[in-house]
C-alpha cells in the first residue's frame, strides 16, 4: 500500500513537471502538456473511428505474432529433428533477424501493399526470437527420458507432452514475453510508415501531419497501454495453454 | 527368440571396459549380471539395447524382428509431476487405468500410488520402474541393479515379482544382490 502510493506520487510530481514545462514553453507544437494530452484523448476516444483503429492494429498485430510464434516453434522442431533443415534454415533467420524492420516494411509495402503490413512485421519480428528460444529449450531435452520413451515406444503426442514440452516451456515463456512486446512496438512501427487506413500508426502519422502533439500524445499513451494489455493477454493465454 | 553376443568389446578412453564378451540368452529365462562397480555391467546392457555401439564384436537378434526392450534403468526414469498410475500408463496405452492400479499394488503400498513420481522414495519409484517394465509388451527385459535401495523385505518381495513375471521374455539384469540370481543364470564380468 505505502510502496504504491509512493508511485502515485513520483508519477504526479512528473506529471507536474511536465505540465509547468509544457506552460513554460507555451507553444502546443513543440509541448503539449498532460491536460491537453488528455483533453486530445477524450477527443478521439468520443469518437468511432478511434476504436475501429484500435481494434483493427490489435487484430492484426496479434494475428502476426501468433503467426510468428507458431511458424518459429514448427521450424525449430524440424531445425532440431533434421540438421539438414537447420543449416538450411540458418541463413533466413540470422537475415531475418539482423535485418531492420524498417528494411522490411519498404519490401513488404512494394509486395503486400499496407493492409497487411503490420500482420507481416509483426510475424517477422517474432519469428527468430521464438525459434532460437524453442530450439534452445529442446536441445536441453533430457536424452536419458527420450531414451526411455523411445524404448517404450511412447506415442507422439505423449513424447512431445511429457519429454520435449517440459524442456522447452521455460524458454518459451519468457519468449513470448518479451516477442509480445516488441511485436507491438514494430507493427505500429511499421503502420507509421505504410499508413494502412484505420490504424494507430495512421493516427500518429496524422499527428504529425497536423502537427497535432496532443494527439500525438494521445495516440502513444493509448498504445502503451495497449502493448502492457497485449503482453499480460498473450503470458496469461500461454500460462492456461503450457498449465501442468 | 535369441539375442547372441558374440567376442563383444568396448573402450573408453582407451580403458578397456568389456573385453570380448561372448553369450547365448535364451527366451523364458533369466540373467544376471554380476560383477564389482565399474565393470562395465551398465554398458553392456546398454549395448544389448543398441543405446551404445561396440567397438568390435556382434550383437545378433535371432527368429525375432523388431525387437522391444523393456528397460529399467540405473537411476530414476519417470515423469516427476505424474503419479505412479500415470507413469506406467505410457508405456502401456493399451492397459487401463485399474488394471495397473491392481498390478502396482503388488509391490508398492496404497498411500504411494496418488503421489508424483518426483515426490516418492527412491526405493517405491523403482518399483514403479519395475511394474512399468514388466506390464509393457516386451520381449526383453533389462533392468540394472533392480532392487538397489529397497530394504530386505522389499528386495524378496520384488525379486519375486520380476520372476513370477518374466513369461516368455528374456530377463536380463545386473546385480550385487544374490535374491535375484535364484533360478537365473549367473554371468560373472570380470
Amino acid at each position: 500500500m505505502k510502496g504504491t502510493v509512493r508511485k502515485l506520487l513520483i508519477a504526479l510530481i512528473w506529471l507536474v513537471l511536465w505540465q509547468i514545462s509544457a506552460i513554460l514553453i507555451h507553444n502546443n507544437i513543440l509541448l503539449a502538456g498532460p491536460y491537453e494530452a488528455m483533453l486530445a484523448l477524450i477527443r478521439l476516444g468520443v469518437t468511432t473511428s478511434f476504436w475501429i483503429s484500435v481494434l483493427f492494429t490489435v487484430l492484426k498485430i496479434t494475428l502476426g505474432f501468433m503467426a510468428g510464434l507458431v511458424l518459429g516453434s514448427l521450424c525449430a522442431a524440424f531445425s532440431y529433428r533434421s540438421g539438414l533443415f537447420r543449416e538450411v534454415i540458418s541463413l533466413p533467420v540470422s537475415v531475418i533477424k539482423s535485418v531492420p524492420v524498417a528494411s522490411f516494411v519498404i519490401l513488404v509495402l512494394i509486395w503486400a501493399g499496407s493492409s497487411s503490413l503490420s500482420i507481416v512485421i509483426s510475424a517477422l519480428v517474432v519469428f527468430p526470437m521464438i525459434y532460437y528460444n524453442v530450439l534452445s529449450g529442446l536441445n536441453t531435452t533430457d536424452r536419458k527420458m527420450i531414451e526411455m520413451a523411445d524404448l517404450f515406444r511412447f506415442r507422439f503426442k505423449d513424447k512431445a507432452n511429457h519429454i520435449y514440452l517440459p524442456a522447452v516451456i521455460p524458454h518459451l515463456r519468457s519468449a513470448v514475453a518479451v516477442s509480445a512486446g516488441m511485436a507491438f512496438k514494430s507493427g505500429i512501427a511499421a503502420e507509421v510508415i505504410g499508413r494502412p487506413l484505420r490504424s494507430i500508426g495512421s493516427g500518429l502519422y496524422q499527428s504529425k501531419v497536423l502537427l497535432a502533439t496532443d494527439e500525438l500524445f494521445a495516440w502513444t499513451f493509448c498504445a502503451v497501454i495497449l502493448a502492457f494489455l497485449f503482453e499480460k493477454a498473450i503470458t496469461a493465454f500461454m500460462r492456461r495453454l503450457l498449465a501442468r | 527368440m535369441r539375442i547372441v553376443l558374440s567376442d563383444v568389446t568396448k573402450s573408453y578412453d582407451g580403458r578397456v571396459v568389456i573385453g570380448g564378451f561372448s553369450q547365448e540368452f535364451e527366451e523364458r529365462s533369466a540373467y544376471v549380471i554380476e560383477g564389482a562397480s565399474g565393470i562395465g555391467k551398465t554398458t553392456l546392457l546398454r549395448i544389448i539395447m543398441g543405446l551404445e555401439d561396440c567397438d568390435s564384436g556382434t550383437v545378433t537378434f535371432e527368429e525375432i524382428q523388431n525387437i522391444r526392450f523393456a528397460p529399467v534403468f540405473q537411476e530414476t526414469r519417470l515423469i516427476p509431476y505424474l503419479d505412479a498410475v500415470s507413469n506406467v500408463k505410457l508405456a502401456n496405452n493399451g492397459l487401463s487405468g485399474s488394471r495397473i492400479k491392481e498390478e502396482l499394488l503388488k509391490i508398492i503400498p496404497a498411500s504411494e500410488l496418488n503421489k508424483k513420481a518426483s515426490e516418492l522414495s527412491g526405493g517405491t519409484a523403482r518399483r514403479v520402474e519395475i511394474v512399468r517394465a514388466v506390464l509393457s509388451d516386451s520381449d526383453v527385459l533389462i533392468m540394472d541393479e533392480p532392487l538397489s535401495g529397497l530394504d530386505d523385505k522389499n528386495a524378496d518381495l520384488v525379486a519375486s515379482y520380476i520372476m513370477d513375471n518374466i513369461k516368455d521374455r528374456i530377463f536380463i539384469a545386473s546385480s550385487h544382490n544374490k535374491r535375484l540370481c535364484t533360478g537365473a543364470h549367473s554371468l560373472v564380468l570380470q
